[in-house]
């Protein structure tokens, strides 16, 4: 692969003297004038491996051109070396200001001259080569989030006897977190929260393969009886998944969050395996479900528990997941603010409720930074 | 990040975790660690007086650990702070992890002092 150099100088007899110096390395040298003649290309001078600008050079010189030309994103990861006859540091030192990365002192060597440019073209690859992986893994990450969102919900997931709104947002593209609503031949939904520990690409794909389960082993979630499917109660749900996906399998473990409501018989069954419960917000009060209970995979010996209650007209249902309750701040944790939040937001509709918790979310955290994947939803019994 | 403070070999081994969180961020450092310092049969005393918050990847970690060591009895906890106590009642991991208020107490059940 051949380098291109550029090299800017106004006397031809130096530039003759780089030229000759760099001929026998192999390397296509083109020349320039002056500093405007090499603002002038513009665009054109990502062509080039390597800039060698001379310091001292009538109306424009080395140093501001440099400065011109590296306040251009697209010149930003040309390597740029100063030829200079000064030897003042301060000088020098102006010129890596300028953006440059190295200085050459006139008189130079043929030597030294070309194992300056080689050293550098070296890096600059190198440097380049990172910038292109990472771009890859960028677009890769986001192309992975695009699939795992085609397991989530549809946006526009509906049910008749229920108000449903959820705000899900990954720390990175991928997440740990997913959720997922399943309708039951009864008229009772099923709506669970899986988060997996930690968060990133493996955890995304131990997600992933656990929603797939559920979602296409349809015996894991309910039971079929005369061709209809009904909700199986948490517990069992739980044990049944455990043993699919017991720890060892991907060195991982996860935890889970599952309510089935009904409207019909307004109730509300719910159950957890080592997740924070979910809320309830009533005519009366906002409550935390009295539930507990194991993480999946690993095997206990103590069993997963499962609870009923009463779920009326305009009550609601509040799962959100671990990563929300564990935020800090200089005052502590932001679970301790979820019964006053939700007191205030239990009139809203579920999408305002989703909306101005996340807004309290992003007020607390303050430009901090967020760890985990966040995930809230809100059921309305309509 | 697990600092050697007192051994018996063949019987126990108490290593205080220096670093004040157990998360995504070193978990994976932890388990090699902890893998290092593993012996048959010895009881690992782990002193997290210093930690002051462990998330999911940093209990996967301390899973692994256990898993790793094979019998839970050889494996200690001490010095929890009150948001690791809560999350292994949360996960009902209290129930299957020893562990004991500080490392003195975890010395006395080793047999140590």
């Amino acid at each position: 692969m051949t380098h291109r150099i550029l090299v800017v100088d106004d006397s031809e007899e130096n530039r003759l003297m780089v030229r000759y110096c760099l001929a026998a390395d192999g390397y296509e040298v083109d020349e320039l004038d002056s500093g405007q003649e090499l603002l002038d290309l513009g665009e054109k001078i990502v062509n080039f491996d390597l800039i060698l600008l001379d310091v001292m050079m009538p109306n424009l010189d080395g140093f501001e051109t440099c400065r011109r030309l590296k306040n251009q994103k697209f010149a930003s990861n040309i390597p740029v070396i100063f030829l200079t006859a000064e030897t003042e540091e301060d000088s020098r030192v102006s010129g890596f200001e300028a953006g440059g990365i190295d200085y050459i002192l006139k008189p130079f060597g043929r030597k030294e001259l070309g194992m300056r440019v080689k050293s550098h073209l070296a890096l600059s690859r190198k440097l380049n080569e990172v910038n292109s992986q990472n771009e890859t893994l960028q677009a890769n990450l986001k192309r992975g989030a695009e699939i795992q969102t085609a397991f989530l919900p549809s946006k526009s997931f509906q049910h008749p006897d229920f108000n449903i709104a959820w705000n899900y947002q990954p720390v990175e593209h991928i997440a740990g977190d997913m959720f997922g609503f399943i309708n039951f031949d009864d008229g009772s939904l099923g709506v669970y929260l899986l988060d997996v520990c930690g968060h990133g690409t493996s955890a995304a794909l131990v997600a992933s393969a656990v929603c797939g389960a559920i979602t296409t082993n349809r015996k894991l979630m309910g039971y079929e009886v005369q061709g209809k499917y009904f909700p199986r109660d948490p517990s069992e749900f739980f044990e049944l998944l455990s043993e699919h996906f017991p720890y060892e399998k991907y060195e991982s473990y996860f935890t889970f969050s599952y309510v089935v409501i009904n409207s019909a018989n307004s109730s509300i069954t719910a159950g957890v395996a080592g997740h924070p419960p979910p809320y309830q917000i009533n005519a009366f009060d906002v409550h935390k479900i009295n539930v507990v209970g194991p993480i999946l995979g690993i095997d206990l010996g103590s069993k997963w528990q499962s609870q009923t209650s009463i779920f009326n007209e305009n009550d609601k249902i509040v799962i959100v997941s671990d990563g929300i309750l564990e935020l800090t701040n200089e005052h502590g944790r932001f679970e301790k603010y979820m019964n006053f939040l939700l007191s205030k937001y239990a009139s809203c509709s579920a999408a305002d409720l989703v909306k101005s918790l996340h807004a309290q979310i992003n007020e607390f955290v303050d430009n901090g930074e967020i760890k985990d994947d966040l995930t809230i939803i809100c059921i309305e019994n309509k | 990040m697990l600092k050697l403070v007192d051994s018996k070999l063949k019987r126990y081994k108490l290593l205080k975790v220096e670093s004040l969180v157990l998360d995504c961020t070193n978990f994976s450092e932890f388990k090699f660690d902890l893998a290092m310092e593993l012996r048959p049969d010895e009881t690992i005393i782990l002193n997290l007086e210093n930690v002051n918050f462990v998330d999911s990847s940093g209990l996967g970690a301390l899973i692994s650990g256990l898993k790793a060591i094979g019998n839970p009895d050889h494996l200690i906890l001490c010095g929890l702070n009150e948001q690791i106590v809560e999350l292994l009642e949360l996960t009902c991991l209290d129930k299957v992890f020893k562990t004991t208020k500080d490392y003195q107490a975890a010395l006395e059940e080793v047999g140590a002092r």
